[in-house]
């Protein structure tokens, strides 16, 4: 017959009685307390602190990884700025002044000039000119400013007008260059070229208005001429640019001219220009607001090319006949056409200035995230942790079917049972009695051994991993496999250490010798249960719900890490080389769509 | 001269006198003659992993002990005395930690378990199934089944109704059993 017991009863039989085992433990603790300090208290306040450095850590991360992505965020926007900036402005590289000069019938030529002289070319004049007269020479005023422009029109009798267009640098506008056309028949320059004001006084006063005023020059009557040897360089390989610069102490300044004209000349030095492809002027125009678009007629005849070379080598000769100055001039022209190193190495030029160009415009597209979720040991028998984890992503499109997703977590996982178990012992007692089983030749061994079991329990702990992943994007699963290099949090462990007298009582026959059992210690230290780094690996897949948003499946583990001890091991063994199964759900700042 | 309760013995009355004038070893003698019983009692309010937890309520209540020791009048029990000032540090743990959600119960049922169960169960097997309860219901079926109180006096100590207290030892009851059954038939 069966028989029902109440549960009221059953637990008030048993348990209103009930008795624990004293700790020893605890009675050092009261001891503590009744001399008026709280160990437990003292437990709570350890607890707070290990947490500030944890999230200030944590928040510095977050702001480290903020900045880092604003400042290049700003890069990359600053650099489309300078682009556009460059693009829709005046050039003031070598290879620019001469562009925006350049009359409409004559081809775009490129000044070698050096970088610091470069951008000051304003003065288109003659060699016969500037010896002769000083005054004739072109004096470019020493500051002219960045947006100063300067319209050289030539009344040409086949082009109505040309139009010269610099920009210039004011900070190095300190220069004079004197373009002597060398090709030009020197009888032709110094009998029918006349430049009307061409010739600026040089000063050191920086008033870009009056400068641009200025170098608003209108060629001669005899400009004609000029312009028509000009607009007949189609195949003039190099004009050379010479130019001075003349420092006066008395009065603090510096003074430019041409050739020769004064002393105390400070430095001199020779400027190339080389003829450059033919760009097209309607692209020109649009570049450079300031140029005049020409009409179609205009633009027919200047694009006309005429071969000059039998023209050039009388000129040439002629120079070289009549002038001491321009004969050495045109040894160095004719050098440096004759060479092709010169051409080849602005090609180079050129390639490494596309190259660098493409480079600036070139930027890494990030895809920075975030993600939290939950987590789980895989092998759920003895390990019972679970918890959450958060943290933040970054994903680096290597092709369209790869990319690199690095990840900074913060994993919280909960401890449901797992304890770390040891266990220390004494021999207490020994005694051997010979006499009761005497006629059988026995003893009675009777030991008592005081063993203290110690019990390390903790509530939860905390990792940092940061997995570099390689992904491989097939429609919208994303499997991957990467590295995981891991941080495990110090362990906060309570103990609970209870004591006990273990009474064993063995025969043995006299003749064995009786074996006291050894006195064994603790086998954990505190500091084994200390911070750790270690390395795995992570394996798993997502899936995109949309540009944004996509799920995360995966599994992880610490194979490797950095404890010495083998008790140390152990605990890693338990708690730390536990794989790890996440599933997470990430969203990205910037809407990335794989395989495109 | 001083009066001896009928329910303290000398060996016990030195023990107070001891504690009185402040003597450690008195107070470590106290200490240990009454923690196991203390200490079963204190573990029934508190979970399975808990122990610490209960170590410190337990140490509150009898610093209280021997910080009172002089308001005991020797009309009872020391021991009764003893478990009412742990009882105290009992309570005001649960007052400060858990909350008490409002719920009303409408059927009161006492659950019942076979006889050829309670042979399986005995002390720590029976305080496991204690430990395991949650934390708002273990209160109450410890303060009703085992120490005794009405649920008036449960609801007066948790500052929760009568209904409340009501719900929670229905719920103990039946998660007990369902317990019981599970892991012990």
């Amino acid at each position: 017959m069966e028989k029902n017991i109440p549960i009221d009863q059953l637990f008030k039989n048993n348990l209103s009685d009930g008795q624990e085992q004293l700790n020893l433990g605890a009675w050092a603790n009261m001891e503590r307390l009744l001399d008026g300090k709280n160990p437990y208290a003292e437990e709570a306040t350890n607890k707070k602190r290990k947490l500030v450095p944890l999230f200030l850590a944590f928040f510095i991360l977050i702001g480290g990884l903020l900045t880092a992505g604003y400042i290049n965020l700003s890069k990359s926007k600053s650099a489309n700025n300078k682009l556009l900036a460059v693009n829709n402005q005046p050039q003031v590289t070598q290879k620019g002044v001469v562009e925006t000069i350049k009359p409409i019938n004559t081809p775009p030529i490129e000044n070698n000039s050096s970088p610091t002289q470069s951008s000051s070319v304003n003065t288109l004049t003659s060699e016969q000119n500037n010896n002769s007269n000083p005054e004739v020479s072109a004096k470019n005023e020493n500051t002219i400013n960045e947006k100063d422009q300067d319209q050289l029109t030539s009344k040409n009798e086949n082009t109505s007008k040309n139009q010269l267009t610099e920009a210039t640098e004011i900070s190095k506008s300190k220069t004079e260059n004197t373009v002597k056309n060398t090709n030009t028949n020197p009888s032709i320059l110094k009998n029918e070229v006349q430049h009307k004001e061409l010739t600026q006084s040089t000063t050191n006063t920086i008033d870009a208005s009056k400068t641009n005023k200025e170098n608003q020059k209108t060629s001669s009557e005899n400009s004609p001429k000029i312009a028509n040897a000009i607009s007949k360089k189609d195949t003039i390989a190099v004009i050379e640019v010479q130019q001075k610069r003349t420092k006066n102490r008395q009065s603090k300044s510096i003074e430019y001219d041409t050739l020769g004209k004064y002393n105390k000349v400070v430095e001199t030095y020779t400027t190339n220009i080389i003829e450059e492809e033919k760009k097209p002027l309607a692209k020109a125009a649009v570049l450079n607001p300031r140029m005049v678009v020409l009409s179609a007629e205009e633009e027919i005849n200047a694009s006309k090319r005429i071969d000059l070379t039998p023209v050039q080598e009388t000129i040439n000769q002629n120079l070289v006949s009549n002038n001491p100055i321009t004969s050495s001039v045109k040894k160095e022209i004719i050098h440096k056409t004759t060479t092709s190193n010169n051409t080849y190495a602005h090609s180079i030029f050129n390639k490494l200035k596309t190259f660098s160009n493409r480079m600036a415009m070139k930027k890494i597209d990030f895809y920075p995230g975030m993600s939290v979720g939950v987590n789980a040991a895989f092998i759920n028998t003895e390990h019972n942790y679970g918890g959450f984890h958060f943290g933040l992503n970054n994903l680096i499109p290597v092709s369209n079917y790869f990319s690199i997703l690095s990840e900074l977590k913060l994993f919280y996982k909960n401890n449901s049972g797992y304890s770390v178990n040891d266990k220390k012992t004494s021999l207490f007692d020994h005694q051997a009695d010979m006499n009761t089983l005497s006629s059988q030749n026995q003893t009675i061994h009777t030991t008592i051994i005081d063993s203290t079991t110690r019990k390390y329990n903790f509530r939860s702990f905390s990792t940092m991993e940061l997995p570099i992943i390689l992904q491989s994007h097939i429609g919208k699963f994303t499997p991957y496999v990467g590295l995981n290099v891991a941080f495990s949090f110090k362990l906060n462990t309570t103990s609970i250490s209870k004591s006990y007298a273990v009474k064993d009582t063995v025969i043995l026959s006299n003749s064995i010798s009786f074996i006291e059992p050894s006195n064994t210690s603790y086998e954990f230290m505190r500091e084994d249960f200390g911070s750790r780094l270690g390395i795995g690996y992570t394996i798993g897949t997502s899936y995109s719900l949309n540009p944004n948003l996509y799920i995360d499946l995966r599994l992880s583990n610490v194979l490797k890490d950095n404890s010495k001890t083998l008790s140390a091991r152990e605990i890693s063994d338990g708690i730390f080389k536990v794989p790890f199964v996440q599933f997470s759900i990430g969203y990205r700042f910037k809407k990335f769509t794989p395989n495109n | 001269m001083s009066y001896i309760g009928p329910h303290v013995d000398e060996e016990t009355l030195e023990l107070i006198n001891g504690c009185k004038e402040g003597n450690r070893l008195s107070q470590e003698k106290l200490y240990k003659q009454y923690y196991p019983k203390m200490m079963s009692m204190v573990k029934r309010y508190t979970n399975i992993y808990q122990y610490h937890l209960a170590e410190e309520i337990l140490n509150n209540g009898f610093l209280k002990v021997f910080q009172k020791l002089d308001t005991f009048k020797f009309q009872g029990s020391f021991e009764g005395w003893v478990r009412r000032v742990i009882y105290h540090s009992i309570f005001d743990y649960i007052r400060q930690n858990t909350k008490y959600d409002e719920k009303i119960v409408f059927v009161e049922k006492d659950e019942v378990i076979t006889h050829d169960l309670t042979s399986k169960l005995q002390y720590d097997e029976l305080m496991k199934l204690v430990q395991e309860l949650p934390e708002q219901t273990r209160a109450v079926f410890n303060m009703y089944v085992i120490e005794g109180f009405s649920h008036k006096e449960i609801g007066d100590h948790l500052n929760i109704n009568e209904g409340t207290s009501k719900w929670h030892l229905f719920e103990a009851r039946k998660q007990l059993k369902i317990k019981i059954e599970r892991q012990y038939s």
